[in-house]
């Protein structure tokens, strides 16, 4: 059983092929990734499965439904919901503000017109701001916020979405030593507290190593491994690829 | 053709510097104006008036239409693109009351010069002078731009500057110089379009309104930035605007706007033009 | 709460208007509190949906031709057409904003535009109907409304009660949604939210206030005419939020009156001049070119500049 799984997914640009035949699924509850050098695809293939882009061929599933080339909003309705490299946050709105929003959307109360949005909902804003760590600035606006927390505020908008499946490009990408560390430890416990499944891309390896339970190796815009961690740090290709050794 | 004229001039422009000049028609109708003026002092009998006012007129306007590049818009690059659509907006708005001002609130017309005032006969109908010489010009118009922007160096800059402005930037290319250009041969079109038209009709106030939207309909229509998108765009909306007037004189732009519905719900990015996003 | 002071300060002084000023001043006033709502309802749009429209006269042309027409030719009473007019002017707002919320910025500008003037030539070339240049005049008003007081009082009204439903709206969870919208169309679309819907309803609710607007002008006048659509008279709002501060709710309605009594005194001036004509686009253009290099938050955002430096 598979929560969400992609069939030889294909995507080309202009006579470029981004990914090229990709099939790879996740599995309920597990904390997967997906690495591979610049240009690899993961990003694109981030967008194929979300509905960014239309894949040329290949199907994508997700949680029984057939997803493929569905709009961005319809994907995150089903429960599929990412972030981006570049954080995207509401940077003109206060970081509270960003939070409710969503919660009151994903509520189904953002058709409310006349009722003060600043007092309903304020629970789980919270506790979802207090899960990304972001309580002692709520009232800062989004766009004066440091990178990291820049970073911490998208992870919050997107668990306010309550996810099925949170796709992350990049959670640490700009990010100190220590907001990297807190960031980490965050991800790891909405795995195993809030057992919310996640994949995600990284460029740092010693994250990838010390968090994935299962790592795939895009290169080229194909899957060319997949693994326990033990197995990818061994696996031949993937060490030619990544240390230049030869066969 | 007029409408061909201008509207490449505003697709150039738009897929060079990403921005939409609302003021691209009052180039045009500040240079019918032009046309008048300079035919009216050189007098309307004398052979050479239209043909100077035709050279004078759309040069002027492209070096207005630089200078005003430089005044403005080259601040405003990097803004919010809500205010480079007010400024060009506000713009709009100064022209019209200049032209006011300078030339009020009359009806003006220039007449057609003896060689192309007559008919001719092609396929046993009579079809003015005038309308084949605009067809040549316009065909040999589009056929320079081409040339231009494919055949040559400074096309090919051009071109590239659309692609990528950073990297283009980088290459030690002066891209600000290479705005500045664009826009005024942008508005040198619309110059050339407004002299063309000055025979036609009459010069009036509201012409660069009327002709923007029409402008507008031909961009969307064949797809906003692409050049053989506008001559497309322009043809078909020159076809229907004629036919509309014959069967609904009065509502012949309800049916350019209908007409664009259409392209707009099946193609929202125009018949030529690319999706925004696959461009990313 | 000091905020709330000033505001009941503002409306306690309007109230008293018409007992300390000439009635001349008080017809002005009235035109201002016409054009705040004006304003503000193209500010939702503009300010906080981020949806730039050059159209707005044509929902403000709109609810006062709807009103003009009914009372005129279908002969209904005033009062119901005044209730129709602002749903009229929603209706076509849905009609034309649902092809234009299908495309981005530029387009949506260009199509507002395009769709404005489109519905102005229809008005102005639908003489039988319409009156075309000419417009309808003597529209027949409530006798009560003749006396400018009285109608001041129902404008103020009108606009107390407009501009409070809209700050609702404004401070709402859809009010937030159109924000995060404005802010961040790709994060609020991959959490779910389908633009296009939003961007409808706030075009429909911006075009309802639009022909409120239109429809409270009409006794100013007792007449409609066509340049009630034309595209300058698009350019009034965007002149009001720009001067006033588009990220304040209120800013517009400030630039609303300012705009009004910056237009009293050019005409003055342009009359002292000895000029025959008003050259008053080529004042708002330059104003507008002047406030986008200057003071691009307009004068609230100069406001909260001096407040932080000192």
């Amino acid at each position: 059983m598979s929560l969400l799984r992609a069939e030889s997914v294909w995507k080309s640009f202009g006579g470029v092929q981004a990914v090229s035949g990709v099939d790879f699924e996740v599995r309920p509850g597990e904390l997967a990734c997906i690495i591979g050098p610049n240009g690899a695809g993961k990003t694109t293939f981030f967008n194929l499965i979300t509905g960014y882009y239309r894949p040329d061929r290949g199907r994508v599933i997700f949680d029984g439904h057939d997803i493929t080339g569905l709009p961005p909003h319809r994907t995150a309705r089903v429960g599929l919901v990412r972030s981006f490299q570049k954080s995207h946050v509401f940077s003109e709105m206060t970081v509270a503000e960003n939070i409710r929003t969503m919660v009151l959307f994903r509520k189904h109360r953002s058709l409310n017109f006349l009722a003060k949005a600043s007092r309903l909902e304020r629970e789980e804003s919270e506790a979802v701001l207090d899960m990304v760590g972001l309580t002692g600035s709520t009232r800062a606006v989004a766009g004066t916020l440091s990178a990291g927390d820049r970073k911490r505020l998208e992870l919050g908008i997107t668990l306010a979405a309550a996810p099925k499946l949170l796709l992350l490009d990049e959670p640490t990408c700009g990010m100190s030593p220590t907001e990297t560390a807190s960031t980490i430890e965050l991800i790891q416990r909405l795995n195993q507290q809030q057992k919310l499944t996640l994949l995600f891309t990284e460029h740092k390896m010693d994250v990838v190593f010390a968090v994935a339970e299962r790592i795939a190796v895009l290169h080229f815009g194909r899957l060319i491994a997949e693994g326990k961690p033990g197995e990818i740090r061994a696996n031949e290709e993937v060490r030619r690829i990544y240390l230049g050794e030869a066969s | 053709m007029i409408l061909f004229l201008l509207a490449s001039g505003l697709t150039l422009i738009f897929g060079a510097l990403r921005v939409l000049n609302f003021a691209h028609g009052s180039f045009y109708m500040i240079s019918a104006y032009l046309s008048y003026a300079v035919v009216s002092t050189l007098g309307e009998s004398s052979v050479a008036s239209f043909w100077v006012a035709l050279v004078v007129a759309p040069i002027a306007i492209g070096i207005l239409g630089g200078l005003v590049e430089l005044a403005f818009f080259r601040r405003i690059y990097a803004r919010e693109l809500e205010y480079q659509l007010l400024l060009t907006y506000g713009l709009v708005l100064i022209f019209s009351d200049v032209v006011r001002f300078i030339w009020g609130e009359d009806y003006r017309s220039v007449s057609r010069p003896a060689i192309l005032g007559g008919r001719a006969l092609i396929a046993g109908k009579p079809v003015p002078v005038y309308i084949i010489f605009l067809i040549v010009v316009a065909g040999l118009i589009g056929a320079g731009l081409w040339l231009l922007l494919y055949r040559t160096k400074l096309g090919r800059t051009i071109r590239a500057v659309v692609y990528d402005r950073h990297m283009v930037a980088a290459l030690g290319i002066n891209v600000p110089r290479m705005y500045s250009l664009v826009f005024a041969l942008g508005c040198w079109l619309a110059g050339l379009a407004g002299g063309l038209m000055a025979p036609m009709g009459s010069i009036t106030l509201g012409m660069d309104v009327e002709i923007i939207v029409e402008c507008f309909v031909v961009v969307v229509v064949g797809g906003m930035g692409s050049i053989l998108g506008a001559l497309l765009g322009a043809l078909l909306i020159g076809e229907i605007y004629a036919f509309g007037i014959l069967i609904v004189p009065r509502f012949a732009l309800a049916a350019l706007f209908f007409v664009m519905t259409v392209v707009l719900i099946v193609r929202p990015w125009g018949l030529l033009g690319k999706p925004e996003k696959e461009r990313a | 709460m000091a905020r709330l002071v000033g505001l009941g300060a503002l409306v306690a002084v309007l109230i008293a208007l018409p007992a300390i000023v000439p009635a001349f001043y008080v017809q002005l006033t009235t035109e201002i509190l016409v054009m705040a709502v004006f304003s503000v309802a193209t500010n939702l749009l503009f300010g906080y949906a981020g949806m730039i429209s050059f159209g707005q006269a044509a929902y403000y042309g709109i609810g006062a031709y709807t009103l003009a027409l009914l009372v005129m030719t279908v002969g209904v009473p005033f009062a119901v057409g005044f209730v129709a007019a602002p749903l009229v002017a929603a209706l076509f707002a849905a009609i034309v904003g649902f092809f234009c919320v299908r495309l981005t910025i530029i387009y949506f500008a260009m199509l507002t535009l395009g769709f404005a003037q489109l519905l102005y030539s229809i008005v102005f070339q639908w003489v039988s109907v319409t009156g075309g240049d000419d417009g309808l005049h003597g529209v027949p008003i409530p006798d009560a409304f003749h006396q400018a007081t009285t109608y001041y009082y129902f404008t103020l009204a009108t606009t107390i009660v407009s501009l409070g439903v809209m700050w609702r709206i404004v401070q709402s969870p859809f009010g937030y949604a159109l924000r995060a919208i404005r802010d961040n169309r790709e994060r609020a679309e991959f959490n779910g939210v389908n633009l296009r819907h939003y961007q409808l309803i706030a075009f429909t609710i911006a075009g309802f206030f639009c022909g409120l607007a239109g429809a409270l002008f009409v006794p100013v006048n007792k007449a409609v005419f066509p340049n009630l659509l034309f595209w300058s008279k698009s350019a009034e709002p965007l002149f009001a939020i720009l001067l006033g501060g588009i990220r304040q709710f209120l800013g517009p309605a400030v630039g609303a009156a300012i705009f009004i009594l910056l237009e009293q005194f050019t005409s003055k001036f342009w009359y002292l001049l000895g000029l025959k004509s008003v050259y008053w686009p080529i004042v708002m253009g330059s104003v507008i070119v002047i406030l986008i290099f200057t003071l691009p938050r307009g004068l609230a955002g100069l406001l909260a500049r001096v407040r932080l430096a000192r």
